[in-house]
């Protein structure tokens, strides 16, 4: 088994070879939590390096290795610039390969096959949450809700076309044909099945005349505007859409109205909780924040944010297969958050929405209220005479 | 009942944080060198097991566990020296400290009272709250442990103007098989520099200073004799000296734009200029901060190799300039010369990018000691011995022999750290030897 796993490693040999062990990655989320070095990014190279050296990975060790949100923190501090989020997921795939799934995350990868979804629910209701009243177009403007928000967090999918029809958008809207962006699936080592998903995910929307996306999901907005082009570049496709994510359309469209036009403001104190997958990843840090401020709210930063962000201990199938480790590290967030005495934490991504409020849930906390940015707009907009 | 199956036992039942893992004790058996593997199979072995304790009660219990059991003790704080301190050569349990961070802030005294685990420039963003700032810290300081620098004895940043680790440190608390107690001014030496094999460091109270703002200059100097000058004349808090080829690979590695010139980097406190520089070429002030925040990451041009040779040698004032020559000679390119500054002399650091995966790594390593005989033979020493130079100590370590007795006296069985610093073994041997041929 060792030496196959070498081989397969073989060409990643110059990033493995490259990290320094100066342990600046301690960083990581879940090395905090853990407190071992196994579980640490520097550890983790050093055990691909042992790995190369025709060293035995066991089941125990390999765990170890998925104990990672993929946040990207590590390649933030990288001094000497491993690209490492790219090794991490690329490491997932092969090391899947060699020595099998985690069973948390197959039963993502089953679910998805069977409902083409993460969460197993039937395909008939993906669109259950969607409100009546809203007019749907056939439009080239298409809203994505993405598998989170369709069967877990409703509220964001429901407050998010409240707002884009308040606003007079004419978006397109695909029901039971909205299917699994692929995200979890390629940060779990099993970019195989997602690549199916890029696949299908173009033929509906080139059927359906797509031209831009919009989502209210930090990780659906990731792939889309990162994995798939990189996908289709692979694969000799094309991929031709404008991926915006809700911040970024409502800032651009309706910013200014909700700032100078609404009068009626939020009060309270607020702190933003940058999603990794739109932050640190895709680099979209302001408009967000825009937003929070043209709602009247006060913003206040935490320790950690924009590029230095910390997780909110969901990503890269921590939840699903280590959820009270998920947990803890969604504690240390709201830790952050705690210290300065906000009545909100606000976020972009239904996935870490569900699971700060899960860890607040945990902890028997009663503040902050934890919202996403959806419901913030569409707050301002109820204040201001309502839909 | 297996040895081995009773000390597993009694190790699980005492502590909550330990690890048996094989792949976890290979992890804990390595710091940031990478030396050619025919000495690693001679030095190096592996760790039994890795305790992780929370208090100094944990301390103790390890040290009586070590006792009873014979197993050797390897203390290890964020393993980011790359002496082989933290290596163990004969088994036994790695004590992790970086469950021991805490630390609290005297405002009034101006110290820090800091368990061994923690982080140093966690200590400095705190103490700048209060308007408080390290007088010294390592160029690791954002990951490396304040039991680890001690224990090493290191110079670093505002070495210049407070000397090393060991000139602020005010007091230790040790544990060792007597039992935990306090050591003073008159008691360091034998634990400051010792790399634990005196006892364990189980909390250091260090000397603050009031902050003052930081004012960088980045000098072009003709020569080392120049660098000097400058700071004898403008006595800066800190000062390093980076060669033209130090920036060549960091433009080459980052994508910078540094002037390839040989710099000097002065660091004031308190000051916005600095009289008698108007005949120096400087780079922009922008850059000099550029290169000031840049002071923790010398390790960048590791991205050339994909590994990295280097070697440390303080070098008196007075023989510096022969030594950088010497350098010249025997490395004609890609290589980096960084000197740090301090009161006890010029700690030149030589990097030179290479591959373990390549046989050019072994004739590199032998450079590298050929450098640090030129450097003794200049009347330097290594900038520490740790395990790969123990067998150098009896000749460049001041009051050697007194130490040897003190480690006799109170480690008789030779458990806290075997190999370091008082030579053991067949490493040592070798190297002698190594070093005559070379």
């Amino acid at each position: 088994m060792s030496p196959e796993l070498s081989k397969i490693l073989e060409d990643l040999s110059d990033e493995i070879y490259a990290c320094a062990q100066c342990n600046y990655c301690r960083i990581c989320p879940t090395f905090k939590v853990e407190g071992w070095e196994s579980v640490s990014p520097k550890g983790r190279l050093y055990l691909l390096k042992l790995a190369l050296n025709d060293s035995e990975i066991d089941n125990l060790m390999l765990k170890d290795f998925f104990k990672c949100t993929t946040c990207g923190l590590c390649e933030n501090v990288c001094i000497v610039d491993i690209p490492l989020l790219k090794l991490w997921e690329e490491t997932r795939n092969r090391l899947a390969k060699v020595k099998g799934v985690l069973p948390a995350h197959k039963k993502l990868a089953d679910n998805v096959a069977v409902n083409l979804n993460l969460y197993g629910g039937e395909r008939e209701l993906r669109s259950e949450w969607f409100p009546e009243g809203v007019e749907v177009f056939d439009s080239s403007v298409l809203y994505f809700a993405g598998c989170t928000a369709s069967y877990r967090v409703k509220e964001i999918a429901q407050s998010t076309v409240k707002i884009l029809s308040h606003f007079g958008i004419e978006f397109n809207y695909l029901g039971r044909d909205e299917i699994c962006c692929g995200s979890t699936l390629i940060r779990t080592g099993q970019k195989d099945k997602a690549e199916k998903l890029v696949e299908k995910n173009i033929k509906i929307w080139e059927k359906n005349g797509i031209e831009t996306i919009i989502t209210s999901c930090a990780g659906c907005y990731r792939t889309f505007a990162l994995d798939y082009p990189m996908i289709c570049k692979e694969k000799g496709l094309e991929f031709d859409f404008e991926i915006l994510h809700l911040s970024q359309f409502i800032e651009r469209e309706a910013g200014k109205i909700i700032k100078d036009g609404m009068k009626a403001k939020l009060k309270g104190r607020a702190t933003y909780h940058d999603p990794c997958h739109l932050g640190r990843h895709a680099g979209v840090y302001e408009e967000p924040r825009e937003l929070i401020k043209a709602a009247g709210l006060e913003l206040v930063e935490m320790e950690h944010n924009r590029e230095n962000s910390f997780c909110c201990g969901a990503g890269g199938g921590v939840r699903a297969q280590f959820r009270d480790l998920s947990l803890e590290v969604g504690k240390l967030r709201l830790k952050e958050a705690l210290e300065l005495d906000v009545d909100y934490l606000i976020s972009c991504c239904p996935f870490c929405k569900m699971h700060l409020s899960h860890s607040k849930r945990v902890s028997e906390l009663e503040k902050p209220e934890i919202l996403d940015i959806s419901e913030v707009i569409l707050r301002v907009i109820d204040e201001n005479g309502g839909v | 009942m297996e040895i081995m199956e009773k000390f597993e036992l009694e190790v699980r039942k005492l502590f909550p944080h330990v690890s048996f893992h094989p792949l976890e004790r290979k992890i804990y058996s390595h710091d940031i060198s990478v030396i050619p593997k025919y000495i690693e199979k001679v030095a190096f072995s592996e760790a039994e097991a890795i305790i992780q304790p929370e208090s100094v009660e944990d301390v103790k219990q390890i040290l009586r566990i070590s006792k009873e059991h014979s197993k050797p003790i390897v203390p290890r704080g964020s393993a980011t020296s790359g002496y082989g301190g933290v290596i163990p050569v004969s088994g036994g349990i790695v004590v992790d400290f970086s469950r021991m961070n805490r630390f609290e802030i005297d405002e009034e005294e101006k110290t820090v009272r800091s368990e061994p685990g923690a982080i140093w420039w966690d200590i400095q963003k705190e103490a700048r709250k209060k308007n408080l700032s390290l007088r010294v810290y390592p160029t690791s300081a954002i990951s490396s442990t304040v039991g680890g620098w001690i224990a090493q004895g290191g110079i670093g940043v505002g070495s210049t103007m407070f000397g090393g680790i060991g000139d602020n440190v005010e007091e230790i608390e040790i544990v060792d098989f007597e039992g935990n107690k306090k050591v003073g001014k008159d008691g360091l030496k034998y634990y400051v520099g010792m790399e634990g094999t005196t006892g364990l460091i189980t909390s250091a109270k260090v000397k603050l200073m009031e902050y003052k703002e930081e004012f960088p200059l980045a000098i072009h100097v003709g020569s080392v004799l120049e660098a000097i000058k400058i700071i004898e004349g403008g006595k800066p808090y800190s000062a390093m000296l980076m060669s033209s080829e130090f920036f060549r690979i960091m433009n080459e590695v980052k994508g910078t734009d540094f002037e390839e010139k040989d710099t000097l980097l002065a660091v004031y406190l308190g000051k916005t200029e600095v009289g008698g520089m108007e005949t120096y070429e400087a780079h922009e002030a922008y850059e000099a901060y550029d290169l000031w925040d840049d002071r923790f990451f010398p390790l960048r041009i590791k991205k050339k190799g994909p590994s990295l040779v280097s070697v440390e040698v303080l070098v008196p004032f007075e023989n510096l300039e022969a030594f950088y020559k010497e350098v010249e000679r025997k490395l004609t390119a890609n290589y980096a010369v960084q000197t740090c500054f301090s009161r006890k002399g010029a700690n030149v650091i030589v990097l030179i990018p290479s591959d373990e995966r390549e046989k050019k790594f072994t004739r590199d390593w032998k450079t590298a000691f050929k450098l640090l005989k030129i450097g003794m033979k200049l009347g330097g020493k290594p900038y520490a011995t740790g395990l790969y130079l123990s067998h150098l100590n009896k000749k460049v370590m001041e009051d050697y022999e007194e130490l040897e007795k003190f480690k006799r006296k109170v480690d008789g069985r030779n458990l806290l750290n075997p190999g370091k610093i008082f030579p053991q073994g067949k490493l040592p041997m070798l190297m002698k030897v190594a070093s005559l041929v070379i």
